[in-house]
């Protein structure tokens, strides 16, 4: 999968959810908040256990969550 | 700051803290490396100090944040472990190396033991130091 990088809308989804905090969104799936962060900021991809727990947060399929983008 | 990243800065401090001392003192010791009994005398208040630094310092992070206290790492934590883990390996193994390699020339017990341990402790930093500064940039 060169040329492409992995992207996440959980930002805007915990936006939707009521301005959900990293924190609170760790606590739902069991990590920290600075785990959180670096899923936000593309620095971590997470394990497909805590990609669907986040997606089950949000109640959203993977794919609304995660989704490739052209580099 | 994660409870893990203010474990590893803790760890750091006590090594390079008691372990610096020793290895100093020893350098500056006038006649060479002390007998058996010398240098037990030496790293026994090492080892001490390290547990006490330890002990101290994660009872301080533990009494500021009750809520973060003896949390298991998380599994972006664990990554950063295994990779730290890896790279303190291949310190350790090229320290031993070089520790086992000056041994024949200048061959005492314990300067294989002073030796060895140097590489342990450096391996042992080296892992801190890649962990902490994984947990700052977000991955390892």
């Amino acid at each position: 999968m060169t040329g492409k990088r992995l992207t996440t809308s959980i930002r805007t989804l915990r936006f939707h959810a009521g301005e959900m905090t990293q924190g609170e969104l760790g606590e739902k799936i069991g990590v920290t908040r600075q785990t959180v962060a670096a899923i936000e900021q593309g620095k971590y991809s997470p394990t497909l256990e805590t990609a669907f727990r986040i997606a089950d947060v949000f109640g959203v399929p993977l794919e609304q969550v995660f989704s490739w983008a052209e580099e | 700051m994660t409870y893990q990243e203010k474990s590893r800065w803790i760890a750091l401090t006590a090594n390079l803290l008691a372990w610096g001392w020793y290895f100093v003192t020893l350098a500056r010791l006038p006649a060479g490396l002390p007998d058996e009994r010398g240098l037990l005398g030496l790293m026994a208040p090492v080892f001490v100090a390290v547990a006490i630094i330890n002990i101290v310092g994660h009872v301080v992070v533990a009494v500021l944040k009750p809520s973060e206290a003896g949390t298991d790492l998380d599994e972006r934590e664990k990554a950063i472990s295994r990779h730290a883990s890896a790279v303190g390996y291949t310190v350790l193994c090229v320290g031993v190396a070089i520790a086992l390699g000056t041994t024949l020339w200048y061959w005492t017990a314990w300067v294989a033991v002073n030796a060895v341990m140097a590489a342990f402790i450096l391996a042992e930093c080296v892992r801190y130091g890649v962990e902490i500064a994984a947990f700052r940039r977000g991955y390892a």
